[in-house]
């Protein structure tokens, strides 16, 4: 049976989100930074999931393939459609973001390499888990350390943003 | 037993040293992760990360074999075809104002950043330019990390 949608939810309550009061905004921020985290592994050749597969060739006949559309590595880049409709949706209520493939079609490719489903177990298609699948998969540690950082920053009561930085930076540092 | 007032110019001395080593390590580090997500069709923008896809004129030049010598593909949209447009990155850094500046000396930066680029004017964000711009929350993150780092050196 096919998939309706390939995604990862996150429960941030279990990491403290009920601590902080800009919750929106710190859950906002912590999807923006999974989508981009995501786009960046993949284009690493890299899984987000700790101990996941990511197989870092091409079989010679797609990598000839490929090479006229895109560039000819496992960078899940053929079209661009399916790395183009990933997104993250996120709920005040339940304290998680969402992350993943929601678009139909492209649900059906992410399954095929995420692996979600027996359907795509059976494919003949390499791993590449760009996403950790509920109840089976972990985050990466690295990955899971800088939300837990983001968070720490609304705990704070900082802004969450860089722009926090930049103050810190340029207040009260005048030479002499 | 140290005085109030030496307190204060250890404390000042030891922030400004954290600030030194924060500009040197992020200017070491983060032009190169820019680089690095813009050549996997990431923009260093906060906002929306994939960069839109080539005209559909560019990629027929693509397809015709025009910028073959090139090895220029649809896919992804790196913003490289010399390489003269990412290799134009310098920066500097102004340790008395506590700056790290970055920037894009090929003129085509602005155009892919602010005015659009082509017919349809399409933006492809290669540094936050903007006001109330930022970096995407990965390098932000990083810089973060950078910064921790250098407080936690100099003033833990």
């Amino acid at each position: 049976m096919a998939v309706s949608k390939v995604t990862y939810k996150l429960n941030l309550n279990k990491l403290g989100l009920s601590e902080i009061s800009n919750k929106a905004e710190a859950l906002k921020e912590i999807g923006e930074y999974l989508k981009t985290t995501i786009l960046d592994h993949a284009g690493d050749l890299k899984t987000t999931v700790k101990g996941g597969a990511y197989k870092k060739s091409l079989s010679p006949a797609y990598k000839k393939f490929k090479d006229d559309f895109a560039s000819p590595v496992p960078n899940m880049e053929l079209s661009g459609d399916m790395l183009d409709s990933l997104d993250y949706e996120y709920n005040i209520a339940s304290g998680t973001v969402e992350v993943g493939f929601f678009d139909y079609d492209q649900a059906q490719k992410a399954d095929n390499h995420n692996k979600f489903t027996t359907n795509a177990l059976a494919t003949d298609v390499p791993a590449r888990q760009l996403i950790p699948k509920n109840g089976r998969d972990e985050l990466r540690p690295e990955i899971l350390q800088d939300i837990k950082d983001i968070l720490d920053d609304y705990r704070d009561g900082a802004s969450g943003s860089s722009g926090m930085i930049m103050d810190m930076i340029v207040s009260n540092l005048s030479r002499k | 037993m140290k005085s109030v007032k030496e307190m204060e110019d250890y404390i000042a001395k030891q922030i400004l040293k954290a600030q030194d080593e924060f500009l040197e390590n992020a200017n070491d580090e983060i032009p190169k992760l820019i680089i690095s997500q813009i050549s996997k069709g990431i923009s260093p923008v906060a906002g929306e990360p994939r960069f839109a896809e080539y005209s559909k004129s560019y990629k027929q030049q693509m397809k015709d074999g025009q910028l073959d010598a090139f090895s220029k593909k649809p896919r992804p949209v790196n913003l490289k075809l010399t390489g003269i447009l990412l290799d134009s990155l310098v920066t500097k850094i102004n340790k008395s104002r506590g700056v790290l500046h970055i920037e894009f000396t090929d003129p085509l930066a602005e155009i892919h950043t602010v005015q659009g680029a082509g017919k349809s004017k399409t933006i492809r964000k290669m540094l936050p330019m903007q006001e109330g711009e930022e970096f995407n929350r990965v390098i932000t993150q990083r810089i973060k990390k950078i910064f921790k780092e250098a407080v936690d050196k100099y003033l833990k």
